[in-house]
């Protein structure tokens, strides 16, 4: 056999190659030619992978994912409470971004795009659980209320012996939180815990700016409400 | 400013959406206010708690469950879509399915009674000619036009008399033997007898005759 005897494992002479030329030479500079991509993806910005995901590359739209899978699971979760419901719907978001990606208008920031359909698909999972007319009715009655009870703060001081401080602080922000209006909620988790901007959040959930602040202003003043004797 | 105002406006200030002459107001507010000075700290303090809430960690199989299900998908993109709508390629079925109940129905509508007596089980296997017919049906060459007739179709036929032909043959006991029938003598002629007279034409293993019409003798 021209080019040498087989020695080191992994390494089969190659006849003809001009030398020594190995299989793993071979796949060691593919290794390097995916990771030099990988890294050159990864730098992309969204819409730039989405460009690259439409011409046919599917690395790019996985990228894409991975970058915020974490972020809109975040998102949904908060404002479905249940997290094994809220990974299908994260999934069905993607799914969704990756069918239509053709549509996607890149003056727009992608993750608002992305969180608008993972915020309609939450909407929808909770009016799904209200089916019951009963509990129908206690909902837009309680929605009713948060939007025209008078805005109240009764100097709530801290009450160290209060029932609540035996729970953990956290505990009871992450409840507070979750109790909100379901149209207070996620106001409040878009712009307290995703850091959306009124634009975006306006964007998102399809209201215009004066509502967002307004409904925001409302969140935040229940929420205060609630945790005041709580903070000293 | 009052506190009603303070209220009302707080997500404004909290926001920076305010001018900074509004935002002194605000300010001067608070520094005369205790209830209002202790709601923006309880704010600011809970919003810092709010953003330490611990991240859902997604389940271990939910990256590659992912992965599969945007594989799927440009899988399923991938995929040529037919272009026959799915009901212009339900429509043969459909129609196909609608003859036959237009055959159905169509063939015992146009016969009579007659038809009904001589379908039920005969009174006597040696007696054919209780097995009325109509006298349409007598010859083979009346068949056709005959049983168009009464049975509203060649189609109906076709399906029919080699149905019951084979019902006849196979309900035949082992060794029985279908008498003659001269149709010129009885002036009928029965699928119900048994298949045809035994004059040697060739049979199924049924004992049904392979001859669509009977020989004369």
């Amino acid at each position: 056999m021209g080019g040498g005897a087989v020695g080191v494992a992994g390494q089969i002479p190659v006849e003809g190659s001009g030398g020594r030329g190995t299989m793993a030479h071979a796949l060691r500079i593919q290794k390097t030619e995916v990771r030099s991509r990988s890294q050159e993806l990864a730098d992309m910005s969204d819409p730039e992978l989405a460009a690259a995901s439409l011409a046919g590359e599917t690395r790019a739209f996985t990228v894409l994912a991975d970058r915020y899978h974490a972020r809109l699971l975040n998102f949904i979760h908060r404002m479905i409470g249940d997290r094994e419901r809220a990974e299908d719907l994260v999934q069905e978001t993607f799914v969704r971004v990756h069918r239509h990606l053709h549509r996607y208008d890149q003056n727009r920031k992608f993750s608002t795009w992305a969180y608008t359909i993972a915020g309609n698909l939450a909407k929808n999972e909770l009016r799904n659980r209200s089916r019951n007319p009963l509990v129908l009715f206690q909902t837009i009655k309680k929605n009713w209320d948060a939007d025209h009870r008078p805005l109240e703060w009764e100097d709530n001081r801290y009450r160290p012996d209060d029932l609540y401080r035996k729970r953990d602080l956290k505990d009871r922000v992450d409840e507070v939180v979750a109790q909100l209006p379901e149209h207070h909620r996620v106001v409040f988790v878009l712009r307290e815990l995703e850091g959306k901007s009124y634009e975006e959040i306006a964007d998102i959930t399809g209201v215009n700016l004066g509502t967002v602040k307004s409904r925001l202003n409302r969140a935040r003043n229940a929420f205060a409400e609630q945790i005041a004797p709580l903070i000293n | 400013m009052d506190c009603t105002e303070y209220l009302d406006r707080y997500s404004e200030y909290d926001d920076s959406l305010v001018s900074a002459d509004e935002a002194e107001r605000f300010r001067a507010h608070m520094a005369v206010c205790d209830a209002c000075a202790r709601y923006d700290r309880v704010l600011r303090k809970g919003r810092m708690l709010a953003r330490q809430l611990p991240v859902p960690e997604p389940s271990r199989d939910f990256v590659p469950q992912l992965h599969m299900r945007l594989w799927s998908e440009r899988t399923r993109a991938a995929r040529p879509t037919s272009r026959i709508p799915v009901a212009a390629a339900a429509l043969p079925a459909v129609t196909i399915v609608a003859a036959l109940a237009a055959i159905l129905v169509m063939a015992p509508a146009s016969t009579g009674r007659t038809d009904t007596a001589t379908l039920s089980t005969p009174t006597s296997l040696s007696t054919p000619t209780s097995l009325s017919y109509p006298a349409s049906l007598a010859t083979p060459s009346a068949h056709a036009g005959g049983m168009s007739s009464a049975r509203g179709g060649e189609g109906a036929r076709a399906l029919s008399l080699p149905v019951v032909r084979l019902a006849a043959g196979v309900a035949r006991p082992v060794g029985w033997t279908a008498p003659r029938v001269d149709p010129a003598a009885s002036g009928s002629y029965s699928p119900l007898t048994m298949g045809p007279p035994a004059y040697g034409g060739a049979k199924s293993r049924l004992g049904v005759s392979l001859s669509t019409y009977p020989s004369p003798d």
